[in-house]
């Protein structure tokens, strides 16, 4: 497939989603996704690469936020106006409903993109850091099994964290 | 909610997002559910947190615990500059030693008289009884002092450090070390010290637990060897002129050793630090007690006790932490400059005109979640 007239053009690949939904993405994202970059290197990418565990709502959004990322990256602006605007950019791209975040960062894990990893963990902790007990359990979808003896005696152990 | 079950269930991303959050919140997550309390509870998880926190957040400086009266204690936590009574869920708890974030204590039942004594972490409120070391070899021998090695950035394990006489030599000594990783003792010995060492302050720094002589001269017991030595080298001649007529004593935090040195009737303090490589000290700092402003005595010509110093990540944050006036107030090292961290005068505890606080009643900690 390598001909004279692709080398000179930015290298595609294709990636199906969950649902079946297929994105075109450049190479300088595509890279990004750790989980695919053997695939890439190998050339063994074609003609679609599928990832089970990502809808297309979130793939979409991972590959905006990659794009967004290698373009600063490359862009020729210095480093500190680059990393304020990816700060920006991240900042804005964190403001999602919370489901979406969480879906984000288990996509991040799978994809094995570190900074993306990063900033989800991050914005999950800050969100959670504050919260309820059974706030935090309805949002993770926990079930409580303790016992109610166990219960107090645990929650004994950490009064203080109230105060 | 399918992903929210997928992190839920996936516990190296939990950890992820866990390890971001602040003790407190930790804490009381601790009763989500069983699973939240096993990986919040663990040691793994504890030093995760340990050496993630101490990379990213620097510049938290320690708490302080005081001891008001012999069973009364109150924390001071920088963050919000206040004092906060802190009870110990012991009767009679004595404060032996703290070291980065576990406390050795000695409490004893009124009834029974039976001594324990325990380890604690006064963030968890979790404690353990330590059994002593006992066999044939030490039985009629007297324990000196105990200390405690623990440093969560290189081992979610302590050790405690049982100096004690032998039974037949006034001047030879011998040292039991307990491993909470085996929860078992090893014996070493025996050594020689010198009568006047300060056997119960024995201070833990760099894997060795160090013992000063009023004459500034300074022992350490390796914990990775089991050697006692003398630091050679450790006291040139400009020190010595400090030493005569002072106090001496031995401080560490944020990872430095610290020799202090107050001259009481000048109230001049000077601090010698222990160089890295273990090889002698050096003065970091001085500060003349008499230029304290006047404007924070109540009566002039009050007398000053120093508790501890605190060692910031850069030298702006060092800081002199001392009593003076029914205050306890802060010196700042790098810019010169005095505060007054709490005004205890309006305490119910404050007694005027006395000084209330000394060296031994100030303990520094840290937050950690280290189980004990």
């Amino acid at each position: 497939m390598s001909s004279s007239t692709e080398l000179t053009e930015k290298k595609v690949f294709l990636l199906k989603s969950l649902d079946g939904v297929i994105f075109e993405v450049e190479e300088s994202v595509a890279v990004q996704l750790e989980v695919i970059r053997e695939l890439i290197e190998g050339d063994c990418a074609r003609p679609f690469i599928s990832l089970y565990n990502v809808t297309s709502e979130i793939l979409a959004l991972v590959i905006e936020y990659c794009k967004h990322h290698a373009e600063t990256c490359s862009g020729g602006t210095s480093a500190t106006i680059a990393d304020e605007d990816l700060k920006t950019f991240d900042n804005e791209f964190m403001n999602v409903d919370e489901n979406i975040l969480l879906e984000l960062c288990s996509a991040a894990d799978y994809l094995d993109i570190k900074s993306l990893f990063e900033l989800t963990c991050r914005t999950l902790a800050s969100l959670i850091k504050d919260r309820t007990i059974i706030e935090v359990r309805k949002m993770f979808n926990v079930e409580n099994d303790f016992s109610v003896v166990e219960e107090k005696a645990v929650r004994k152990e950490f009064a203080w964290a109230f105060k | 909610m399918a992903s929210a079950t997928v992190i839920a269930g996936n516990d190296q991303m939990l950890i992820e997002i866990l390890l971001r959050l602040p003790i407190k919140s930790l804490i009381k997550f601790k009763s989500v559910s069983k699973n939240w309390h096993v990986l919040i509870s663990s040691p793994y998880f504890s030093q995760l947190h340990t050496l993630r926190h101490q990379l990213h957040l620097p510049n938290t400086p320690p708490y302080l615990l005081l001891r008001a009266s012999p069973s009364r204690f109150f924390y001071f936590n920088p963050e919000v500059n206040t004092f906060l009574p802190y009870d110990f869920p012991f009767s009679s708890p004595k404060l032996l030693r703290s070291c980065n974030g576990l406390l050795l204590l000695k409490c004893s039942s009124p009834e029974t008289a039976v001594e324990d004594y325990l380890i604690y972490n006064p963030i968890t409120r979790q404690s353990r009884k330590i059994v002593l070391y006992s066999d044939e070899k030490n039985a009629g021998t007297t324990v000196l002092g105990l200390s405690l090695a623990f440093d969560p950035s290189e081992s979610p394990y302590y050790k405690v450090v049982c100096l004690r006489t032998t039974e037949y030599s006034m001047y030879s000594y011998q040292i039991e070390v307990y491993d909470s990783q085996t929860c078992t003792w090893n014996r070493w010995g025996d050594f020689m010290l010198p009568y006047d060492t300060k056997f119960c302050n024995g201070v833990y720094w760099k894997n060795c637990i160090h013992w000063i002589r009023p004459t500034g001269e300074l022992f350490h017991f390796n914990l990775q060897y089991g050697t006692l030595e003398k630091r050679t080298g450790a006291l040139p001649g400009s020190i010595r002129a400090y030493v005569a007529g002072s106090e001496t004593f031995l401080r560490e935090s944020n990872g430095h050793l610290h020799m202090m040195l107050l001259l009481s009737e000048a109230k001049f303090l000077s601090v010698w630090e222990m160089r890295m490589d273990k090889h002698g000290w050096f003065l970091k700092y001085s500060v003349d007690l008499n230029t304290i402003p006047a404007t924070f005595a109540v009566i002039s010509g009050q007398a000053v006790s120093v508790l501890d110093i605190i060692r910031g990540e850069c030298e702006n944050d060092s800081t002199l932490v001392f009593h003076f006036s029914g205050k306890i107030m802060g010196y700042w090292f790098y810019t010169k400059s005095f505060d007054v961290f709490v005004d205890l005068r309006t305490d119910e505890f404050y007694q005027p005109g006395s000084l209330q606080f000394g060296c031994s009643d100030a303990y520094q900690f840290i937050e950690t979640l280290a189980p004990v």
